[in-house]
C-alpha cells in the first residue's frame, strides 16, 4: 500500500475529503483489509484526540508566568541615561546604609523596648529603594474593563492584583536588584551573530564591556574586537552577553558572570 | 479580518509604537492558548510555562519583525513552536547519553515530572513519542483546532506537507496507542510512516 492511498483514507476519516476522493476512500476499502484497518485506526485516534478537554492554566501558573515576565523584561525607565544606569547600584548601596541604620536603631530600641516597626520599615525602605518589578507590571498593565474579552477572567486579573498588592512588601530578589535586564537563549545569540540588532537586545558597548575584558579576557582569541555586551542571563544564569569579531567571523558568545565559564556561542562568518 | 486580529494589529503597531501597556494586554488576550499548545507540545506544566515566558519575551524583543502577512495570532504560535522545539532539543542534548531506552514510556513521562491532568496519560505519552514535526502537527489540528491553513503558516510549510503530517502523525498515534495498551486494533507490522 502507497502513503497516498493512507492519506487518502485519513481524509476520508477526518472528514476533508473531496466527493472523488471519498469514492476513491470506499472503493479502496471495500478490496482492501489494510485500507478498513487504517480507516478505523484513524476514527479511533481521531475520538481520542478530539475528546481531550481544553488546556486550562491555573492562577498560580498565571501569577508566575506574569511575575517572571515582570522580572525578565527590561524596564525602559532603567535603561535610559546614566541615572537609571546606576541606580540599581546606589539603590543597593543606599540600601545597605539603610539596613546599618535601622540594625542600629533596632539595637537602640532593644534599650528602650521597641522592635517592630523597625522591622516594617526596613522591608518597606529596601522595597521603596530598589523598586518592584511587579509594582511596575501593575501600574502597566490595563484594567480588567479595557482588556479584550477573551484576554482571561475578570476574577483572575483580580487575583492577580492582590497577590501583587501582597508581595509588593517583599524584598526584591536579587536579579532584580542587579538590574539582570534580559534573559537571553540559544536563539538569541544566533539572530545576534548573524546580525541581529544590538540594540534590540540592549546590547552597547558599556563599562559590561571593561568588566568582560578585565575578568573574562583570557576566554576570547587573540584579536578579538568586541562589538557590544550587556549584563543578563543566559539559560538562567548571570551572564555576559557578548558579540565580537574575530578573524573575519562575528561570534556572539554567553560567558558566566561569576567565573567566566564559555555557556554558549554562535559564529557567523562576516 | 476578525475582530481579535484588528485589535491584535491595534495593539502590536501600538507596542512598537512605544506603548508598553498594548504588550500587557497582548499577553493577556494570548496567554491561554500559547500556554495551551506549549504544554501540548512539552508535555510538562513547568516547561509549558517556561516556554510561555520565552515566547512572550520573544514577542517583546522582536515585536518589530512582525510584517503582518499573517495574523498576529498565527506568528505568535510560530514562535511558542519553534521555542518549544528549541527547548526540547536543548533537554535532549542534555539527558543525550543515559537513557538509550528513550522509546520507554513509562520512563519518558516520569523523568519529566509530568503533572498534565488535561490529556489521559496514554494519550500524553503517545503525543510525546511522536517526531516533534508530526507532533506539532497533530496537536495544532486536532488539539488545538486550528485550520490546515494556519498550521501550514505557523509551521512554515506548504499546506499539502501540513495535511500529510497530520495524517502521518495520527497514524503513527494510532500504532503507539495500540502497541501500549491504547485503542483495541489487533497490532501490525506497517513499516510505511
Amino acid at each position: 500500500m502507497h502513503d497516498h492511498d493512507f492519506d487518502l483514507i485519513a481524509a476520508y476519516a477526518d472528514g476533508t475529503a473531496s466527493a472523488e476522493e471519498i469514492d476513491a476512500a470506499r472503493r479502496a476499502m471495500a478490496t482492501c483489509a489494510e485500507c478498513s484497518e487504517e480507516y478505523t485506526a484513524q476514527v479511533n485516534v481521531l475520538e481520542v484526540l478530539r475528546s481531550a478537554p481544553a488546556v486550562v492554566m491555573t492562577e498560580m501558573e498565571r501569577h508566575a508566568l506574569h511575575r517572571s515576565l515582570a522580572g525578565s523584561l527590561p524596564n525602559p525607565g532603567r535603561q535610559v541615561g546614566w541615572f537609571s544606569k546606576y541606580a540599581p547600584r546606589v539603590a543597593a548601596v543606599a540600601a545597605g546604609f539603610a539596613v546599618v541604620g535601622l540594625a542600629s536603631v533596632a539595637m537602640l530600641g532593644q534599650f528602650s523596648g521597641g522592635d517592630s516597626a523597625e522591622t516594617m520599615s526596613l522591608d518597606s525602605i529596601a522595597a521603596d529603594l530598589a523598586g518592584n518589578s511587579e509594582e511596575r507590571l501593575e501600574a502597566d498593565m490595563p484594567t480588567a474593563e479595557e482588556a479584550p474579552t477573551d484576554a482571561g477572567s475578570d476574577g483572575s486579573f483580580t487575583d492577580d492584583m492582590a497577590m501583587t498588592q501582597e508581595s509588593a512588601t517583599a524584598l526584591p530578589d536579587a536579579q532584580d536588584v542587579l538590574g539582570y535586564a534580559m534573559a537571553f537563549t540559544s536563539t538569541d545569540l544566533e539572530d545576534l551573530a548573524n546580525g541581529g540588532d544590538l540594540e534590540a537586545f540592549r546590547l552597547s558597548r558599556t563599562d559590561e564591556s571593561e568588566k568582560l575584558l578585565t575578568q573574562c579576557a583570557d576566554e576570547l582569541p587573540e584579536g578579538h574586537e568586541i562589538q557590544a555586551t550587556v549584563l543578563a542571563t543566559y539559560e538562567e544564569l548571570p551572564a555576559y552577553i557578548v558579540v565580537y569579531s574575530s578573524g573575519g567571523d562575528t561570534v556572539a558568545a554567553a560567558y558566566s558572570s561569576e567565573d567566566c565559564t564559555l555557556l554558549a556561542e554562535f559564529v557567523a562568518p562576516q | 479580518m476578525t475582530a481579535r486580529a484588528g485589535e491584535d494589529l491595534a495593539l502590536i503597531q501600538r507596542f512598537v509604537g512605544g506603548d508598553r501597556s498594548a504588550f500587557d494586554v497582548l499577553v493577556r488576550a494570548h496567554e491561554d492558548r500559547v500556554f495551551s499548545i506549549c504544554l501540548r507540545v512539552m508535555a510538562n506544566r513547568e516547561a509549558a510555562l517556561d516556554a510561555t515566558q520565552e515566547t512572550f519575551l520573544t514577542l517583546y524583543r522582536k515585536a518589530d519583525r512582525f510584517t503582518g502577512t499573517a495574523s498576529f495570532s498565527t506568528w505568535l504560535y510560530r514562535v511558542a513552536v519553534n521555542t518549544c522545539y528549541d527547548l526540547l532539543r536543548k533537554e535532549k542534548r542534555r539527558k543525550a547519553d543515559p537513557l538509550p531506552e528513550h522509546h520507554d514510556p513509562a520512563d519518558a513521562t516520569a523523568a519529566d515530572g509530568f503533572t498534565s491532568v488535561e490529556l489521559r496519560p496514554d494519550l500524553n505519552r503517545a503525543l510525546s513519542l511522536l517526531p516533534d514535526e508530526f507532533r506539532a502537527a497533530v496537536i495544532l489540528s486536532d488539539l488545538e483546532d486550528l485550520p490546515i491553513a494556519e498550521i501550514a503558516e505557523v509551521l512554515d510549510i506548504p499546506a499539502g506537507t501540513a495535511k500529510s503530517r497530520i495524517f502521518r502523525g495520527r497514524r503513527l498515534l494510532a500504532q503507539i496507542l495500540r502497541n501500549h495498551e491504547g485503542l483495541t486494533e489487533r497490532p501490525r507490522n506497517d513499516q510505511d510512516a
